[in-house]
């Protein structure tokens, strides 16, 4: 009897350790990192991992929203910029994803194409009655397609990518079919596209609401004052249209901070480096150690990173040996999607958003770069460093908040100057842009290049106002609005001027 | 003491003859007259030195800048970028908008009145100005009222620092322009969207 039940023990056991064992084979095959395998039973006990893990889809939603939604009266009209605060703000951006999709899906008809200029967009877009999105530069159709999941890439359009686009309400020939405006920045199509879920009577009564609300700031275009001059005339800048003209509104500082997740009080106690490791790696298993000149460093397997005493982190992969797959700009930017949402490490902004501002295809990967922005204000980075260098003194600059490198369904290289912002104090600001402007025709007066901006190739291809991040700032810092003038002059690239 | 002035009063009042009384009510009057008269005068010296960076209303200009004979010149001085040419607008304001090509520059802004002479033209700023400086490659954009009708308006530019000596196309730039406020009923008209409508209704006929 005894000796049955020593048999019944024993062949369960037996039968739990084979189960054991097939269980630990199929975690090392997903796992693939060296040390104990903490979170393998994340999928069983949620727990504390849950907040570890991010929905590609909802990322996908938020980084493909366009940098700019406008609302446009017209030539001569107001314009209004509805950003994510405003009540239409996610109405119009799921309109604009129908329409796009019935572009690049071939459900549309073209009516008209034509070259792209600054001058043919005001003129198609810009001055008329229309809702307008744009991105800050063209996001390759690759890209795109899979961003909002749409087969096929472009749909026989001829497109290179979506860079602006306007949903022109007011030509629609009737209530069940509306005209589209697209651009990739090198032609603009007009097509024509059954109606989504606004109507023309529906979007009229949104451009209603924003020109009945007095505290919706109002904003001119510049082709219907200053065609024909160097700056670009689909450049909107703040403008009253009330009788009361004093140039002068509220625009909020920023406080802009390394978040204290990322910084160790003593790069040396461990204790300090597990707790920044919780907030930026997970639950990764790695070595840590103090980098010497502030930082941290952690290693595992595959990967090194090193977060700096100023917030800068900085991702490299190891390669165990040959070279990856380059994959398609899809694979490789839900990788760098994932790389700034996972963990939860999106939270450290604050309530700043991050927007993709370009992207570049070399032989081997893809570079991809985030910028930050506070509503439709960029957050500029103009930050150089030596730290990370080894306490060599070399200096690196960074024109991008975050730029990733991913190839072959891994990011290969990542840089992120690691900041949360949150709003300040609301203060009173000079807003004229024609003042503006004077200043920054005397910037390049004061250095004796006046001639410059009277020749016929000088340009202005952006103005606004936004916020700039430079370097040997504290951990803590007070950005204020300044102007951003882009023009097409060496060495002036970005003329960033004091807001008075 | 108070009684004894009680007392000054009450005797004043008693031996005060009828004709007294009205003489002291007259100069009284006279001298409220004096004062109010002083009072509403007033006003008329506050009308206040001119300010900032124009000529000044009073600052009597070139009679080239009037000369109805002469015709616009090239815009060598000032590109002036609105109005493009004549136009008629349905708003009572209209913004006078450019881009200055040179150092140095005053824009003066003229207006032919009912009696067909150009006088200065009063921006719409409350500034009490129809003049203003620019530097190289600077933006201006000016405001002013319009008339119902047709407003003629001239735009004079020049070298600030040559203005005793004009000279067409060398140092002074003149362009006239005509813009056209709608009469209120037309607008009207044009707001209930009649013909807006009648567009329409042409489209559906012809275009499937």
């Amino acid at each position: 009897m005894i000796k049955q039940k020593f048999e019944t023990v024993r062949s369960f056991l037996l039968l739990a350790l084979i189960l054991l064992s097939i269980f630990q084979a199929g975690i090392l095959l997903v796992y693939q990192n060296s040390g104990y395998p903490a979170g393998f039973m994340s999928a069983i006990f949620p727990g504390r991992s849950n907040q570890y893990s991010f929905d590609m889809n909802e990322a996908k939603d938020v980084i493909r929203k366009p940098s700019v939604v406008a609302a446009s009266e017209g030539k001569y009209g107001p314009r209004w910029i509805v950003d994510r605060e405003t009540p239409w703000y996610e109405e119009l951006c799921r309109e604009f994803s129908y329409y796009m999709a019935k572009v690049l899906s071939g459900a549309s008809r073209n009516e008209e194409s034509r070259q792209y200029s600054a001058q043919e967009w005001y003129n198609c877009a810009v001055s008329k009655k229309a809702f307008l999105f744009s991105y800050v530069k063209n996001v390759d159709m690759e890209l795109f397609t899979w961003l909002f999941g749409i087969q096929g890439q472009g749909g026989g359009t001829g497109f290179t990518g979506i860079f602006k686009a306007a949903l022109l309400y007011e030509e629609s020939p009737n209530d069940n079919e509306m005209v589209v405006c697209i651009t990739d920045g090198v032609i603009i199509q007009k097509h024509i596209i059954r109606t989504g879920n606004l109507d023309r009577k529906e979007l009229s009564e949104i451009i209603g609401s924003l020109s009945g609300n007095m505290r919706s700031r109002t904003y001119g275009a510049i082709g219907d004052y200053f065609s024909g001059t160097a700056t670009s005339p689909d450049i909107l800048y703040i403008y009253s249209f009330s009788m009361i003209k004093d140039s002068m509104a509220g625009f909020y500082d920023l406080q802009c901070r390394v978040p204290q997740e990322v910084i160790a009080a003593d790069p040396y106690d461990v204790a300090d480096r597990n707790a920044v490791a919780m907030a930026m790696l997970g639950n990764e298993s790695y070595e840590s150690d103090a980098g010497g000149d502030g930082s941290i460093v952690f290693v595992n397997l595959n990967n090194i990173y090193r977060i700096n005493e100023d917030g800068m982190l900085q991702y490299r992969y190891k390669p165990s040996g040959g070279s990856l797959p380059k994959g398609n700009a899809g694979e490789a930017f839900a990788e760098a999607l994932g790389f700034i949402y996972k963990y939860g490490r999106i939270r450290l902004t604050g309530d700043a958003d991050i927007v993709l501002t370009g992207m570049e295809e070399t032989d081997g990967s893809y570079e991809f770069y985030f910028d930050y922005y506070y509503k439709e204000h960029p957050i500029i980075t103009d930050y150089s460093t030596t730290a990370g260098g080894g306490g060599t003194g070399t200096v690196t600059s960074y024109g991008h908040a975050i730029t990733i490198e991913a190839a072959g369904g891994r990011v290969i290289s990542a840089d992120w100057l690691i900041r949360r912002f949150s709003r300040d104090n609301e203060i009173l600001r000079n807003y004229d842009f024609i003042r503006a402007h004077e200043m920054m025709v005397n910037v390049f007066r004061n250095d004796g290049m006046l001639d410059v901006v009277g020749g016929e190739d000088f340009s202005v291809s952006g103005a606004g106002i936004g916020y700039r991040i430079t370097e040997g700032m504290k951990k803590t810092q007070l950005l204020v609005p300044v102007w951003i003038f882009r023009t097409n002059v060496e060495g002036y690239r970005q003329i960033v001027l004091e807001m008075q | 003491m108070k009684s004894y002035k009680k007392r000054q009063l009450c005797m004043w009042q008693r031996s005060s003859l009828p004709g007294e009384k009205l003489m002291v009510r007259k100069i009284l009057s006279l001298i409220l007259v004096a004062l109010l008269c002083l009072g509403f005068a007033t006003p008329a010296f506050a009308t206040g030195d001119s300010t900032g960076d124009s000529t000044g209303d009073e600052e009597i200009l070139p009679e080239i800048f009037y000369d109805k004979s002469i015709k616009s010149t090239e815009q060598f001085l000032v590109k002036i970028t609105r109005p493009e040419g004549d136009e008629s607008t349905i708003y009572k304001t209209y913004l006078i908008c450019g881009s200055a090509l040179q150092d140095g520059l005053t824009i003066q802004l003229l207006v032919e009145n009912k009696d067909g002479v150009f006088e200065k033209y009063v921006l719409n700023d409350e500034s009490g100005e129809s003049s203003w400086s620019v530097n190289a490659y600077s933006y201006f954009q000016k405001e002013v009222a319009l008339k119902e009708g047709a407003n003629r308006i001239r735009v004079v530019v020049y070298k600030t620092a040559e203005i005793e000596e004009p000279k067409l196309s060398v140092n002074l730039q003149l362009n006239d322009f005509t813009v056209t406020l709608l009469p209120q009923n037309l607008i009207d008209y044009l707001n209930r969207g009649l013909i807006l409508k009648l567009g329409d209704l042409l489209r559906s006929l012809f275009i499937r």
